[in-house]
C-alpha cells in the first residue's frame, strides 16, 4: 500500500510539473503572435525557387500564416506550377521567371506540383486500357508531380 | 559529391510519387505536433501511468468487468430500424457505391483527384469504416457490399436449383489467411506505387472480390467472414472497443473499451492484432525523416522501392512480434506466473488496441475531414464527362475546416486518453487473472513500460516533420 501511495504521489508531482510547463510553453508560443495580430503587419516574403530536371531547390518553403508571399520560379521545363490546396496555378515558360504573390491565409502543408506540358511517359505508370480519350482531354496537363512543399505555420 | 547528389536527386524524382503517397491516397495538410506539446504528451503519459498504478485497485477492475449494458432490441423503434426490410435500402446504397466507384475507376478520368474510386477505397472505406467500427460498432457486418452481393447471388442460384455444400475451415486455420490478406492490403496502401491509380485499383478490388466470393462459396459465407476475410476480421476486432455489441440477435449498448476484457485471443488472433498495430503505425512512420533517409540511401544503392517497401513493412511487423513477445516474457517472469509466454501474450494483446485506435484517429482525422470533401464534386461527375448531376461539380475542398492548433491538442489528447484506457484494461485483466492485487500490480510493470513506449512512439511519429520529398 505504501508503494502505491508513493507511485501516485510521484505521478501527481510529474503531472503538475508537466502541466505547468505546458501552460508556460503554450503561453510562450502564443505571446509573440499576440502583438502581431494586434498590429496586423504581415511580413512580406520573397522566395526564389529553381526547377531543374524536375528537382525543385529549395523544395520546402516555410512561412507563417498571414504572410504576404511572393514566389519566383525559374524552370528548365514548360508547364504549370501549382500550389495544391491553395489552388494557385501559373504557367511557366523556359527562360522566363515566373513571379506571383498571394497571402498565405491557410495554415498547413501544401504541395508544390508540376503539371508538365508534354507527356513524359517514363515518369508515369501507363494505365492498361490507355484510352485515346485521355489524350484528347487535357492529356499531359492532368499529370501531377509533387516537387516540393509549402509549409504555413499557424499564427 | 556534386554528382552523387545529382544522381540522388534524379533517383528521388523518379521515386517521389511512391514516397509521397505513403498512404494509399490523399494529401495531408497537417503539420507535425510542436515540440512542447510532444514533450507534454510524453510527460503526461508517464505521470498518468504512475497515478493509475497507484490508484487502480481490484475494486475498479471488478467494476470494469461488471459494466452496465442495455439491449437496444428492447426498444420498438430500434427493432424496426434494425429489421431486414429496413436495412435493405442501406445495403443497396453500399452496393451501388461500390459498383459506381468501380465503373468510374475503369471508365472515368485517370487523375486520382477527380476519380471516385480512390476516395471511396482509401478515405471512406479504409478510414471512415475503420473509425465507425472502433466507435459505433461492427457496421461493416451490415453494409459490406461483397456480402450483400453474395447473398443475392445465393438466392438466385437457389431459385435455379444450383446448390453446393461448403466445408468449414479447419480449426487450425485460425485467422492466418486474414493475416496474409491484410498484409497484402497494407502493402497496396503503403508500398504499391499504383495505390491511387484508378484502373489498377479496380483490378485490386476485383481480385479481392474474386478471392472473397470463391472462399465464401468454399468455406461458407459466415465462416469465411469470421475467419478469413481480412476486413471483416479487422473491423470486428476494432468493434470490441466500440459502444455496441451485437450477438445472438441482441444489440447491447455498453461503455467503450470494456469489450476488450474478453477471453484471451487465440495465437493467430494475437498475430492479426500485432499486424494491425504495426500497420497502423506504418503509414506515419514511413514518412518520417528517419525512414525516408534510410529509404533514399537504399534506393540510391540501386535496390528497387518495391523491395525496400515490402521488407520495411514486413520487418516492422516482425519487430512488433519480437518486442511484444519479449515484454510478455518479462511479464510472465516478473510475476512468477506459471503460464507460458504465449499464454501471457494472448491474454494482454487486446489491451494494446486502445493506443492503436487513438493513434489511428489522431493520424487520419485530418485527411478524413479534408479528402472526403472530394466526393462532393466527384458524385456530380463520376465518369469525368463534364456532367453536373447535383450542381456540386465545381466544389472546392475547404482546408480551413481544420484548425491546426486545435488538431495538435486533440492529437496529443487522444494518445494520452488511449494510453490511460489501455493501462486500465491491462490492469483489469491482470486483476481478474491473479485474484491478488499485489501480484497483479507487479505483473503490470513490463506491460506498462511497453505501453509507455508504444504511446510515446505514436507521439513521436506525429511530432516528426512529414517528409515526402527531400
Amino acid at each position: 500500500m505504501n508503494n502505491q501511495m508513493l507511485l501516485t504521489g510521484f505521478g501527481v508531482l510529474v503531472l503538475v510539473l508537466v502541466g505547468g510547463w505546458y501552460w508556460m510553453s503554450s503561453n510562450l508560443a502564443s505571446t509573440p503572435a499576440a502583438p502581431d495580430t494586434v498590429v496586423q503587419v504581415p511580413q512580406p516574403q520573397t522566395h526564389a525557387l529553381a526547377l531543374a530536371k524536375r528537382v525543385l531547390t529549395p523544395n520546402i518553403v516555410t512561412v507563417t500564416q498571414g504572410d504576404q508571399v511572393t514566389i519566383k520560379v525559374m524552370s528548365d521545363e514548360s508547364g504549370e506550377f501549382h500550389i495544391s490546396g491553395y489552388e494557385i496555378e501559373n504557367d511557366m515558360t523556359v527562360g522566363t521567371e515566373l513571379s506571383f504573390s498571394f497571402t498565405a491565409d491557410k495554415a498547413g502543408r501544401y504541395n508544390f506540383e508540376l503539371h508538365p506540358k508534354e507527356d513524359k511517359a517514363a515518369f508515369r505508370w501507363i494505365p492498361i486500357a490507355e484510352a485515346s480519350e485521355n489524350e484528347e482531354e487535357e492529356g499531359a496537363a492532368e499529370e501531377d508531380i509533387v516537387i516540393g512543399a509549402f509549409v504555413v505555420n499557424p499564427r | 559529391m556534386r554528382y552523387t547528389s545529382a544522381i540522388l536527386g534524379v533517383v528521388l524524382a523518379v521515386f517521389v510519387p511512391a514516397l509521397a503517397l505513403a498512404h494509399g491516397f490523399g494529401q495531408r495538410i497537417d503539420l507535425p505536433v510542436p515540440l512542447y506539446l510532444y514533450l507534454f504528451g510524453g510527460g503526461a503519459i508517464v505521470a498518468l501511468s504512475f497515478i493509475l498504478l497507484g490508484l487502480v485497485s481490484g475494486r475498479i477492475s471488478e467494476t470494469l468487468y461488471e459494466y452496465p449494458r442495455f439491449d437496444l432490441m428492447r426498444l420498438r423503434w430500434f427493432r424496426i430500424v434494425a429489421s431486414p426490410p429496413a436495412l435493405l435500402p442501406l445495403k443497396i446504397i453500399f452496393v451501388a457505391i461500390l459498383l459506381v466507384a468501380l465503373a468510374g475507376g475503369w471508365w472515368g478520368g485517370q487523375n486520382a483527384a477527380l476519380n471516385m474510386l480512390p476516395v471511396v477505397v482509401w478515405i471512406l472505406f479504409a478510414i471512415g469504416v475503420t473509425f465507425a467500427s472502433a466507435f459505433l460498432g461492427n457496421v461493416w457486418n451490415v453494409i459490406n457490399p461483397f456480402k450483400t452481393l453474395y447473398e443475392w447471388a445465393e438466392v438466385l442460384f437457389q431459385k435455379i436449383g444450383l446448390t453446393w455444400k461448403s466445408e468449414p475451415l479447419p480449426a487450425s486455420a485460425g485467422v492466418y489467411s486474414a493475416i496474409l490478406l491484410f498484409f497484402a492490403f497494407r502493402w497496396i496502401e503503403n508500398v504499391s506505387p499504383m495505390s491511387s491509380d484508378p484502373q489498377p485499383l479496380v483490378l485490386f478490388v476485383l481480385c479481392y472480390a474474386l478471392v472473397t466470393f470463391t472462399c465464401m462459396a468454399m468455406f461458407g459465407k459466415d465462416e469465411w467472414l469470421k475467419k478469413g476475410d481480412p476486413f471483416s476480421v479487422f473491423f470486428s476486432f476494432l468493434s470490441r472497443f466500440s459502444i455496441t455489441d451485437a450477438k445472438d440477435g441482441a444489440v447491447y449498448v455498453r461503455p467503450p473499451a470494456v469489450g476488450l476484457l474478453n477471453q484471451p485471443a487465440t495465437l493467430s488472433e494475437t498475430g492479426f492484432i500485432l499486424l494491425m498495430l504495426s500497420s497502423v503505425a506504418a503509414d506515419g512512420m514511413l514518412t518520417t525523416p528517419f525512414f525516408q533517409n534510410m529509404f533514399s540511401a537504399l534506393l540510391s544503392a540501386g535496390i528497387p522501392w518495391v523491395l525496400v517497401g515490402t521488407i520495411g513493412l514486413a520487418s516492422l511487423f516482425g519487430l512488433f512480434i519480437v518486442v511484444y513477445y519479449w515484454f510478455s516474457f518479462l511479464t510472465k517472469t516478473i510475476s512468477g506466473d506459471t503460464s507460458t509466454t504465449l499464454e501471457v501474450a494472448r491474454r494482454y494483446i487486446y489491451s494494446l488496441l486502445p493506443i492503436a485506435i487513438a493513434y489511428e484517429v489522431a493520424h487520419y482525422v485530418s485527411i478524413l475531414v479534408t479528402e472526403s470533401q472530394r466526393l462532393l464534386y466527384i458524385i456530380s461527375d463520376p465518369f469525368n464527362r463534364g456532367w453536373d448531376l447535383f450542381g456540386t461539380a465545381n466544389f472546392q475542398i475547404s482546408y480551413t475546416v481544420l484548425n491546426l492548433k486545435t488538431l495538435w491538442n486533440a492529437q496529443v489528447g487522444l494518445i494520452v486518453i488511449g494510453h490511460v484506457i489501455a493501462v486500465l484494461i491491462a490492469h483489469a485483466i491482470a486483476d481478474r487473472f491473479f485474484k491478488d492485487s499485489r501480484k497483479a500490480l507487479i505483473s503490470q510493470y513490463p506491460m506498462l513500460a511497453l505501453m509507455i513506449f508504444y504511446s510515446c512512439l505514436s507521439l513521436w511519429i506525429m511530432a516528426q516533420p512529414i517528409v515526402a520529398v527531400e
